[in-house]
């Protein structure tokens, strides 16, 4: 059979892959036998900066670590800082963090959900979801001033208060997303391509997606019940909610799991805004960072952890960042054996990659 | 050839190639093509294919392993083209410029006609920017038109 | 001492011998890898192994001098593979059996690995690699 193999390179200028990665499959006529990434096309070396940037710097870099998750990242940061030098954040602060790092969620949903459409060949999908995606985007410019990179995060709280009319129109857009996506729910859920091509592609049991360090949706579709804001950083300790589990394991599974999480996120959301105290939002910082931290926090894509060391002076001794993406990649390489050519794009998707964040 | 180079300036095609970016650009050209901002408007299509393509959108840091794949890119354009730089990292390196495996700026590797300013570039500026990237294309398909009539 | 969002982790001091030995016993504890992390010092490395179990991590830690093997734990746990190919090329550590050995190009050059891992599923795979071939064949030999 050795000699039928053939090696497709897979990237990095594809048209699915909103990002450069390699693949490297080899194929046995249509099954893919083997695969090997080739990553590297974004590597900045970003880390390193902390030897020039002091440590209130270092959040903008932070957050630039990815455009799609860029509050929860300089949240994580802010998290070590302040877990490093024993800072109190007020809850107020808290609960913004909360409804910001939540809106992010729904946006990176919608987002993924709009690219997987696009990889299906569902054009008007891709468009129907970035609409709605589009108003999630707007109340952040309202509440920040800011689409994308929204740099509200600072050591020692948030940098912008949300006035109390903007809250309940948070509230007004959840409903509205809520009603949208629900629309869009019944009709990519039971949809007979939709199914054909995800129900059992790419299945991880539920033993290999913990062995394998699997982290977000990837694991939670497994079966495991795993979820870094059960540690209750940020505001999280205050409100109710629940980790979405499915069991299946496959591409369908991974794609419902991403979708009740929309529905958790904006149900948070309306707690949130439902229990925000009034108060300050930030207090000031004094000193410099010194010690050892390690914080999980959990991203759209999975769980990220950020490890910081201070030396007692402005600028850190280390930081490290392990992003989601980082984490699900030995999950796909054994998820592609087996698979079809064709599916290839599909399976790379449910594990919603982000290069950006796992080469940094 | 004038017909054919008349209507890829009334209709460019974009191939769009994310070079090192922290996506925050990458989504921000995406949004362009759907609904609330759709540059389809403009005759704009994106498309996978950079043989196929007119104008190239860049966003993010080049470093040395896909400035080959850039560069690779570029050649495959057909003449007359354009290159529009989005965002700060494309420009000149933004926030990542001291990095140690970060080349400042796209135009260090291929000639850039357009910047669009802005970390993330919002998609009103990249409209603008593709927009004033198409009246050099013009430029370039009427030099190119001359050309061929003096020829 | 590292210190978690809520608590302190559970921290084990061990040596590059013991390393493969706890880690096993990690794994067979239902414990998962999360990250390993690199504290460089004058003549030294500091590393720290991150392992958790539910909301608890545990946290290996040990220092080896520059230029000594590590063994790698990516035969226990394959995720630990990309994490150390990085450390590899951004620190220059050296690790004795990764299950695929990027020979310190992950991030960093612009040659490209020339021929896939014969095996995958396998987990004993080592690359031929244009940059280094002849070092590679060397060593194999030797």
């Amino acid at each position: 059979m050795g000699d039928r193999r053939t090696v497709i390179p897979f990237g990095p200028q594809h048209p699915v892959l909103p990002e450069p990665i390699q693949l490297k499959l080899v194929l046995e006529d249509e099954k893919v036998v083997e695969a090997l990434p080739q990553i590297g096309y974004i590597h900045r070396g970003l880390e390193r900066l902390v030897k020039v940037r002091d440590f209130n710097q270092m959040v903008f870099v932070a957050e630039r670590i990815c455009g799609i998750c860029s509050f929860q990242h300089a949240m994580s940061y802010c998290l070590s800082i302040e877990r490093l030098m024993n800072i109190e954040v007020p809850e107020r602060a808290d609960y913004l963090r909360v409804i910001w790092s939540e809106l992010h969620r729904v946006h990176s949903h919608l987002l993924w959900l709009g690219l997987m459409a696009d990889a299906f060949g569902f054009e008007a999908m891709f468009m129907e979801t970035w609409k709605i995606r589009e108003a999630v985007v707007d109340m952040m410019e309202a509440t920040a001033g800011s689409r994308v990179i929204i740099s509200t995060c600072q050591v020692g709280g948030v940098r912008r208060d949300i006035a109390p009319e903007l809250l309940q129109q948070i509230v007004k857009l959840a409903d509205d997303v809520q009603r949208r996506v629900k629309a869009i729910e019944h009709s990519v859920l039971n949809d007979y391509t939709i199914k054909k091509r995800t129900v059992d592609k790419g299945v991880i049991s539920k033993e290999q997606a913990w062995k394998l360090g699997a982290a977000g949706p990837v694991l939670r579709a497994s079966g495991v019940k795993w979820d870094a804001r059960m540690i209750g950083y940020a505001g999280y300790k205050y409100l109710n909610f629940e980790p979405v589990v499915e069991t299946a394991g496959d591409c369908y599974a991974r794609t419902k799991v991403r979708f009740r999480e929309m529905f958790v996120a904006l149900d948070l959301l309306r707690q949130a805004v439902a229990k925000i105290p009034a108060g300050e939002i930030n207090v000031k910082v004094k000193g410099n960072p010194e010690g050892e931290a390690f914080i999980q926090v959990e991203q759209p894509r999975g769980e990220v952890t950020y490890t910081v060391k201070g030396n007692g002076t402005k600028n850190l001794e280390k930081m490290h960042v392990r992003t989601p993406t980082f984490a699900n990649i030995p999950a796909f390489l054994t998820m592609l054996p087996g698979c079809e050519l064709a599916d290839v794009p599909v399976l790379a998707l449910t594990i919603d990659p982000c290069i950006s964040c796992t080469e940094r | 050839m004038g017909l054919i180079n008349n209507s890829r300036a009334k209709s460019p095609w974009v191939v769009h190639f994310d070079c090192g970016s922290c996506n925050g650009c990458d989504i921000e050209v995406l949004a362009c093509l759907t609904p609330l901002y759709d540059i389809e408007r403009f005759g704009i299509l994106n498309i996978g294919n950079p043989k196929h393509a007119d104008v190239l959108l860049v966003t993010g840091t080049v470093n040395p392993r896909n400035e080959r794949v850039l560069r690779n890119v570029y050649e495959q354009i057909p003449e007359p083209k354009v290159v529009v730089a989005i965002g700060a990292c494309a420009c000149t390196g933004g926030v990542f410029a001291d990095c140690y495996n970060v080349i400042q700026g796209v135009d260090k590797i291929i000639p850039v006609d357009v910047y669009v300013p802005g970390c993330a570039a919002r998609p009103e500026a990249i409209i603008d920017g593709v927009v004033l990237g198409l009246q050099k294309f013009q430029e370039k398909v009427e030099k190119m038109n001359k050309k061929a009539v003096g020829n | 001492m590292l210190h978690n969002q809520t608590k302190e982790t559970n921290e084990v001091q061990t040596t590059a011998d013991k390393l493969f030995a706890e880690t096993q016993k990690l794994a067979d504890n239902g414990y998962r890898f999360i990250i390993a992390d690199v504290f460089e010092a004058e003549d030294n490395f500091e590393l720290i192994y991150q392992f958790g179990k539910d909301y608890d991590a545990t946290t290996l830690r040990l220092t080896v001098p520059k230029g000594a093997e590590i063994p790698s734990i990516s035969p226990i746990f394959f995720n630990a593979l990309l994490i150390e190919n990085e450390n590899q090329d951004l620190y220059g550590l050296k690790y004795k059996g990764l299950v695929v050995d990027f020979g310190g190009r992950l991030y960093m050059s612009q040659d490209e690995v020339e021929a896939p891992p014969q095996s995958m599923a396998g987990m004993n795979v080592s690359l031929v690699k244009k940059w280094n071939k002849k070092a590679d064949t060397a060593k194999k030999e030797g």
